[in-house]
């Protein structure tokens, strides 16, 4: 963290930081449009693409381009597959440079959250984070559960634990990755 | 956590939110790697959705005290809280900030709905964070003497088919009363109905995504994916796992309950959800996969292929061909070939378990069976008098068939009587021919013994005769075989005598060739000696007539 940032400026940071852990970490049950695609653009970052594009220079890389004709790809699969009715390019809705931008920082997010939660299943914990984590292993239980939309109960049931631990054990996990992530951005990390 | 870093966050978070970093850097002063990191802790905490704090419900609100968080989602958490005002327990929604347009969708329509099997909304609250008010699912549990909160379905494992069934049937009895108030609720899953603790009844919650009538907005997160569909623009929304085929490849935008058309649609989505419920609550899974399986289940569902058919519960229980036949029905790919209103399944499903008639058991003998499934007393009873006058008939008719086997085994009886004795004398007879046979045999036995004893007479006899012929026949051998060997011998000799033949005859040819040649050698010496003679006598002669010349004449 910038010592010398001002308190509004962290605290805005810290938030963002929060939200966007927060948000890539909630189970969707129900779909949008907009998580449809979202979870479009999660598989063309797996696909590697993202990958390969990284490695030209920012001008180079026209993500806009790359994702539509993935997304036109899979979507075309679909209507070969269910007979629907011919669509053309131009019907299929797509978001714009920055929202394409940001869907796939959330999908990269998500793919480090789901690492991170595998170490934690492992017992591994980053020595970064100097806030001592207590039953790792089973944070990081705890916390897959959760990102594959086991309710608190069902993780409660799952880990022979009460709800109010189970809470207490996606808290602490959730916080642990918060300030991991911190840590990436520079707050809270050692010079 | 370690429980002396918990106790210390928590003495540190339940202070004003300003003096947290100054606490912080008291509590670590060598240490600002752990301060900035304690801190971003803290603020993450405040956030956690009430695991150690409690969110606020809006400046000045006091009505509300926030007791348990009972469940948390994507967007929203459910909080048990305590209404001061009307001293009651209550549920409350919260949603994110941005969630105003959700809460007072969800609240317009749950609202309208006025059924048992529906959860009410009592109030909404569209401030900073916005929430609803609902009526607390729970019973009062007699043994405990507390309030037993209800569950989610998809925390609820039912006990049996029927119980599923049962489920299903108040389920479609709800959504067809918010059909009747042009209520779509569009995202029918377990998670979205909470079942009592004590009676296991199940309620409808969770209207977020719902369409009611009159609509004058398109819903927050009705972002369109297909420009324009053949009604205009369609969009994408509802839980991949327990999406309609339909649903799953886009919706028209602006579905207007008040128009034909689209009310068929809307029917149809949550025709297909009452199935997708009874199908997951059967097989543990969603028709299009496990929970969590996402943009997997989305293209499963736009694919257009059926979802794999239902065999047997999560449990193992043997689904019942009736029930599995109406989930498939309402689940039908095609929406025109569902029922046409919730009231239709539950209607079926009413009729499925009273064990009446569904509109599948068409045939007589369904219709029988199932009548006799329904009325065991009457079905036993008509059974033991069928029973009863099946006996009756069956020994008449018994009787009559052995009095008539009684006569004719009497006449059997006579006859095979006569013919006794017609055998009897039949006996006597033979007995007397046997007598005078044996005494026949007797003397033939005599005369046998007679001849046995000739015969061994005659084969000792025979017996010497040829044990002689034996001692010839041995001796004729003997010489045959010296005969033989001599034979052999003479026809060696006589090999031997070709053999000196042949030789004797060559030498002889030789012999006769040589002779032949001293012959013509002899003769040939005779003519030269005749040849000498002739010479000499002329010579002589002419010595002679030299002489004469040669003595002067006398």
């Amino acid at each position: 963290m910038r010592n010398d940032a001002p308190d509004e400026e962290m605290a805005a940071q810290f938030e963002r930081i929060i939200r966007r852990v927060k948000q890539s970490m909630n189970y969707r049950g129900s779909y949008s449009t907009r998580d449809i695609l979202g979870s479009l653009v999660a598989r063309w970052v797996q696909s590697g693409e993202w990958d390969r594009l990284k490695s030209l220079p920012p001008p180079d890389r026209r993500i806009g381009e790359s994702v539509r004709r993935f997304i036109l790809d899979r979507i075309d699969q679909l209507r070969v597959r269910g007979g629907r009715e011919e669509l053309t390019e131009d019907q299929i809705v797509l978001p714009d440079e920055q929202a394409l931008a940001e869907m796939v920082e959330a999908a990269e997010l998500r793919g480090w959250i789901h690492a991170r939660v595998a170490e934690l299943e492992r017992g591994h914990v980053d020595g970064r984070v100097r806030i001592k984590l207590g039953q790792v292993e089973q944070i990081g239980r705890a916390l897959q559960l959760h990102l594959t939309g086991h309710t608190q109960r069902q993780i409660a049931n799952a880990l022979g634990v009460s709800l109010a631990v189970a809470n207490k054990r996606l808290a602490d996990g959730t916080n642990y990755l918060i300030v991991l992530q911190g840590i990436e951005h520079g707050i809270g990390a050692s010079s | 956590m370690e429980p002396r870093m918990r106790g210390v966050m928590a003495e540190i978070a339940s202070r004003p939110e300003s003096q947290w970093p100054g606490l912080l850097a008291k509590k670590f002063p060598a240490d600002p790697v752990m301060v900035q990191q304690a801190l971003l802790w803290l603020h993450a905490d405040r956030d956690a959705g009430g695991v150690d704090h409690k969110p606020q419900l809006g400046d000045g609100d006091e009505r509300y005290d926030l007791q348990v968080m009972l469940d948390r989602g994507a967007t929203s958490c459910v909080w048990q809280a305590y209404d001061r005002k009307l001293g009651r327990t209550v549920a409350i929604k919260l949603l994110q900030s941005d969630g105003i347009d959700q809460v007072l969708t969800e609240a317009r329509a749950a609202c309208d709905v006025i059924s048992d099997h529906v959860v009410r909304i009592l109030d909404v609250h569209d401030g900073d964070p916005p929430y609803l008010v609902m009526e607390l699912v729970g019973e009062h549990d007699p043994e405990r003497g507390e309030i037993a909160l209800g569950t989610a379905a998809s925390d609820c494992t039912p006990r049996d088919v029927r119980e599923v069934a049962t489920w299903l049937l108040r389920i479609a009895r709800g959504v067809h009363d918010a059909h009747l108030r042009n209520v779509f609720h569009r995202d029918l899953k377990p998670r979205n109905v909470l079942i009592t603790p004590i009676s296991r009844k199940a309620r409808i919650a969770d209207f977020g995504l719902a369409v009611s009538a009159p609509s004058d907005q398109p819903s927050q997160s009705a972002t369109p994916l297909i420009r324009s569909g053949p009604s205009g623009p369609l969009s994408v929304q509802g839980t991949p796992e327990y999406m309609a085929p339909e649903q799953a490849r886009g919706l028209p935008l602006e579905l207007d309950p008040r128009s034909m058309t689209d009310r068929a649609i809307l029917v149809a989505l949550d025709v297909w959800g009452i199935g997708a419920l009874g199908y997951s609550l059967l097989s543990g899974a969603g028709p299009w996969g496990p929970r969590g399986s996402g943009i997997g289940a989305w293209e499963r569902a736009a694919s257009g292929e059926p979802p794999p058919r239902l065999e047997r519960t999560a449990w193992g229980e043997r689904i019942p061909k009736r029930l599995r036949r109406i989930i498939e029905r309402a689940m039908a790919i095609d929406p025109h070939a569902r029922y046409p209103t919730a009231a239709h399944v539950a209607n079926e499903l009413e009729a499925f378990l009273a064990l009446r008639p569904t509109s599948f058991d068409r045939t007589r003998r369904a219709r029988l069976a199932l009548w006799a499934r329904r009325n065991p007393q009457l079905t036993l009873a008509a059974g033991v008098a069928v029973v009863l006058v099946a006996l009756v008939l069956t020994t008449q008719r018994t009787v009559a068939k052995l009095r008539n086997e009684r006569a004719g085994l009497r006449d059997e009886v006579s006859q095979q009587q006569t013919e006794l004795e017609r055998l009897n004398q039949k006996v006597d007879t033979s007995r007397r021919e046997l007598s005078r046979t044996r005494n026949e045999l007797h003397d033939a036995a005599g005369e046998l013994d007679n001849l046995q004893t000739s015969v061994a007479e005659e084969r000792r006899l025979h017996d010497t005769v040829l044990q002689a012929k034996e001692q010839d026949l041995r001796e004729a051998t003997a010489a045959t075989r010296q005969l033989v060997e001599a034979l052999q011998t003479a026809k060696a000799d006589k090999r031997q005598a070709e053999s000196l033949r042949n030789q004797y005859q060559s030498s002889w040819k030789a012999a006769q060739r040589e002779a032949q040649a001293a012959r013509k050698e002899r003769d040939a010496a005779r003519k030269e000696r005749d040849a000498l003679r002739e010479a000499l006598d002329r010579v002589q002669r002419e010595l002679e007539r030299a002489n004469r010349s040669a003595t002067p004449p006398s």
